[in-house]
């Protein structure tokens, strides 16, 4: 017989994800009739961005998108999932996807799905031209995700609402943000941008999580027709390497000017944060960011 | 005891007052220390965001059962004014005991939510990293003090005379 | 379960607990209950219910309510807003209906600094009420334009309501907050002149000063404004310029304004010990109770989401085929209705959730939108027989004033803000020409 599973988003409806994300239900419920659909109840307006983790927890809903850095008070580990190194499609392969799910089912009571969202390095965004690493002396707008990385570059960091940044560039409240590679014309900041500090770093972590007993209570034709879409949907992540490429040629557009280290510093400064964010992670829960760390890392 | 409970509940709500004073210096300090360089002190208070709005939610919270008290949460009286007094003051009843049963539900759940969060070891984690339960537990605890209120404010319905209440019915 | 019955049960129920009397703020969280139970699961739902309450007003973009309603507080309980007033009142001069203009100037001037409306109308009720009626001033010209300037204040920046119009609704709080300036002026200018005509045409509405011309001249008449209008005008400055020099956030600035106000207020040697705890406990009260219908209205509004309910509310209207002005306007009309039962932030948290998915579907300005709201809950305050101003002004007028004098003295003010509206309707440029220029 026919389930209906339950689907809220973090992230708000307009926004690329939801847009993607809304196009992959479309297939599911078409092609799912008589075995399993989703009812998309609805983005923050419905559940909080930062309750949605627990709502998925509790089973007060089946399904969510969701980021880590929303549900750390679910469990610190979700916000590990940014320093992935190494596509989905790996992950799945060398045992990563699998330590993820061991970590999810026993603390967060879910079933951690599909990652939708694959290759949007975050970058430093800057209003002041910097020649080295360093953001001493300037004020820059963090979410959590790379708090710990700009303060070890010396930034004095500066918590806005979202709404609110486009104001502060403007006035120079801030000279800078944190970003991923996508996503800030939607909110017009490239306006008010001058510099993007190349390389990005990290990898912004955008997955469909469940409700454990909700996904142990389907049918084995339920539950292998759910894998075999989520498949599909990992299968179109190639998009957001294209994404990224646009992105960067549209900040060009826009007079975004790309801020360049040298090689050696280039490296040093992806594998601070990196180091930054392992130390992060090491600090909240040792033994699975030990764990982790070995699986989301290339072999060499 | 109403009367000790009264000075409970002012007691509470003058700590709300020191907390929005204190809300206040928190936001300012930030600001001068983001813009003026002072040595030996940080660059901005980087935890002033979430510090100030815990005190928010806090002030929320240690005010709303004295202004029960004092009858200034808001309400709608047209149609209450415009039925016969003893009506109207039936209707107060029915309004009392729907608020009181409000009030303990959300102090029960509330509680459920706190113990949740306190038995899993839930963090939360932004500038500070503060056990969860800190911040859910006062809900509950105030949703109970107005259960306890609304028990002194059908007393004193009773006490009254039979018509509707003077409350306030607005404030902007 | 469709959502016709969660819309039903919501919007009805909370209609139907509000016109009981229960106080607002538990209306909405009984109905919560109700919903969260129905629509999230049972006892999951009541938990997550709670602790969506609690994330509702531990949110830094709601600190400038308590913050602005401070600064009134501050002026008021320290005196400073009657120095204000007598300055004012010895520029003005030679001016039909002398004391009603210096009212609405006054009024604008405090409009500028205090973010309460109520505050504002009840101060000057108080202080220059009396004067007038000792002077022989119909009380109709006495009443009107003291509740009139009382909702203005409502659309000049700092205003508590429009920070929290803007917090529920999305719509950018800066941009709203400035784009009340220009309707607001207008509305001042136009009360004037209409001051002016009325006592013209009319003489006996209000007998002239017998000192009128007289009273100290030069720098003695020109004392008090420096002393006093200047510097607390000041205050706008500090806000002002903090955003313009890059020191602070739009939400930041509240708290800087507050600050500056109790720094002015002890250059004075007015800010007392007593009069701060006063000043701090009014604006408890005010923003407490504010507040506290916030914590039950967002998760209301999220739960409302959540059953289906707006949803389907919103493609039912959208999909009706009606243009997008008749809609906006059925939306205005409903608001005005509302507003002649029912209170400024009840009428937000009702209607918040089914219309900004509207404004957002239909691709409507929202600062626009945002402006003629708050023009709609400014008109509330003055309809009878429920409007707040109305009911102020009845508890600080002495008894020779009676209600009809006050419904009477209403009106043209009334049909002013409703031309106004209309005005913003048709030129949208009243409202939105500020805010792009500014912010
Ligand atoms: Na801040
Ligand atoms: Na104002």
């Amino acid at each position: 017989q026919e389930a209906t599973l339950r689907l809220v988003s973090a992230f708000a409806e307009n926004g690329i994800y939801v847009q993607r994300l809304q196009t992959w239900i479309q297939k599911f419920n078409a092609e799912g009739k008589g075995v399993l659909q989703i009812n998309f109840i609805g983005g923050p307006k419905a559940i909080p961005s930062f309750e949605v983790g627990n709502a998925v927890k509790t089973g007060v809903v089946d399904m969510a998108l969701n980021t880590g850095a929303f549900y750390t008070n679910v469990m610190p580990e979700a916000d590990f999932l940014k320093l992935t190194r190494i596509p989905v499609a790996e992950q799945r392969r060398n045992g990563a996807f699998d330590a993820i799910n061991k970590v999810w089912n026993d603390k967060g009571n879910m079933q951690y799905l599909a990652r939708m969202v694959e290759n949007q390095p975050f970058h430093i965004y800057l209003n002041k031209k910097i020649d080295k690493p360093d953001l001493a002396g300037l004020k820059v707008r963090i979410t959590p995700v790379y708090r710990d990385f700009f303060q070890a570059l010396n930034a004095s960091v500066v918590t806005t609402a979202p709404g609110e940044v486009y104001t502060a560039l403007e006035r120079g409240v801030v000279d800078g943000y944190g970003w991923p590679i996508g996503g800030i014309f939607d909110l017009n900041w490239h306006e008010r941008t001058k510099f993007r500090v190349d390389p990005g770093f990290y990898d912004a972590e955008v997955s469909l999580i469940m409700n454990l007993p909700a996904y142990r209570r389907l049918s084995e034709p339920q539950r292998a027709y759910l894998q075999k879409q989520l498949l599909a949907l990992e299968g179109e992540n190639g998009f957001w390497t294209r994404y990224a490429q646009e992105e960067t040629a549209r900040q060009e557009k826009a007079g975004i000017q790309a801020v360049k280290f040298d090689a050696a510093t280039s490296k040093a400064f992806v594998d601070r944060a990196y180091q930054v964010g392992w130390a992060g992670a090491e600090k909240q829960s040792p033994e699975i960011a030990a764990r982790f760390k070995a699986l989301f890392s290339p072999s060499r | 005891m109403a009367r000790a409970y009264g000075r409970l509940l002012a007691a509470l709500a003058l700590a709300g007052c020191a907390l929005l004073f204190a809300m206040m210096l928190v936001i300012v300090a930030d600001v001068a220390l983001r813009n003026i360089p002072v040595p030996g002190l940080p660059r901005g208070l980087a935890w002033s965001n979430e510090v100030s709005e815990l005190m928010l939610y806090l002030l929320t919270l240690l005010v709303a059962p004295w202004l029960l008290r004092q009858g200034q949460h808001i309400r709608v009286d047209i149609l209450l004014q415009a039925l016969p007094p003893r009506l109207a003051w039936t209707l107060e009843w029915v309004g009392d005991a729907l608020g009181l049963a409000c009030c303990l539900f959300m102090a029960w759940y509330g509680a459920r939510a706190a113990w949740e969060s306190w038995a899993s070891g839930s963090l939360s984690i932004k500038t500070l990293v503060t056990p969860e339960w800190w911040s859910l537990a006062p809900l509950p605890v105030v949703f109970l003090l107005l259960a306890g209120e609304m028990l002194f404010r059908m007393a004193r319905l009773y006490a009254g005379e039979r018509g509707p209440r003077r409350d306030a019915v607005s404030a902007a | 379960m469709n959502w016709e019955f969660a819309a039903w049960l919501m919007l009805g129920g909370s209609t139907v607990l509000l016109f009981l009397g229960m106080p607002v703020a538990l209306t909405f969280i009984t109905v919560n209950i109700v919903g969260a139970w129905l629509y999230m699961g049972g006892e999951v739902g009541l938990a997550q219910l709670a602790r969506s309450s609690v994330s509702s007003v531990a949110a830094f973009s709601l600190t400038p309510i308590p913050l602005f309603v401070l600064m009134g507080e501050v002026l008021f309980h320290t005196g400073l807003a009657l120095k204000v007033i007598e300055g004012i009142e010895r520029l003005i001069r030679r001016v039909p209906g002398r004391l009603a203009v210096v009212a609405v100037v006054a009024g604008t001037v405090f409009s500028a600094i205090s973010g309460s409306t109520i505050a504002t109308t009840a101060m000057l009720g108080s202080l220059m009420l009396p004067i007038m009626l000792a002077r022989g001033y119909h009380p109709t010209l006495a009443t009107g334009p003291l509740m009139a300037i009382g909702a203005v204040d409502m659309l000049i920046p700092p205003s508590a309501l429009t920070v929290l119009l803007g917090s529920l609704s999305g719509i950018s709080i800066s941009k709203l907050l400035i784009g009340g300036v220009v309707p607001g002026a207008i509305l001042s200018v136009a009360f004037v002149l209409w001051i002016v005509l009325r006592v013209k045409s009319n003489p006996r509405l209000a007998p002239p000063d017998p000192d009128e011309g007289a009273g100290p001249s030069g720098w003695a008449r020109w004392r008090p404004f420096f002393a006093y209008v200047l510097p607390t005008l000041s205050i706008f400055g500090v806000v002002v310029g903090a955003l313009a020099a890059g020191w602070a956030t739009p939400t930041e600035c509240a708290a800087l304004g507050a600050f500056a106000t109790l720094v002015l207020a002890a250059c004075y040697r007015a800010l007392t010990a007593q009069a701060l705890l006063k000043a701090l406990q009014g604006t408890a009260a005010i923003s407490g109770m504010i507040l506290f219908i916030i914590l039950g209205a967002t998760t209301f509004a999220q739960i409302l989401s959540f059953s289906g309910a707006s949803n389907g509310l919103v493609q039912l209207i959208t999909g009706q085929g009606l243009s997008t002005a008749a809609v906006v306007a059925g939306m205005l009309g409903l608001l005005i209705f509302l507003g002649i039962f029912v209170d400024q932030v009840s009428m937000m948290m009702i209607t918040l959730p089914i219309f900004m998915p509207i404004v957002q579907a239909l691709a409507v300005d929202p600062v626009w939108f945002g402006v003629m709201f708050l023009i709609c809950m400014q008109l509330g305050l003055l309809l009878p027989p429920h409007g707040l101003l109305l009911m102020t002004m009845r508890g600080v007028a002495p008894p020779q004033v009676t209600m009809a004098h006050i419904f009477r003295a209403v009106v043209p003010y009334v049909a002013m803000s409703l031309l106004l509206l209309a005005a913003v309707f048709h030129w949208p440029a009243i409202a939105t020409w500020l805010p792009a220029l500014i912010g």
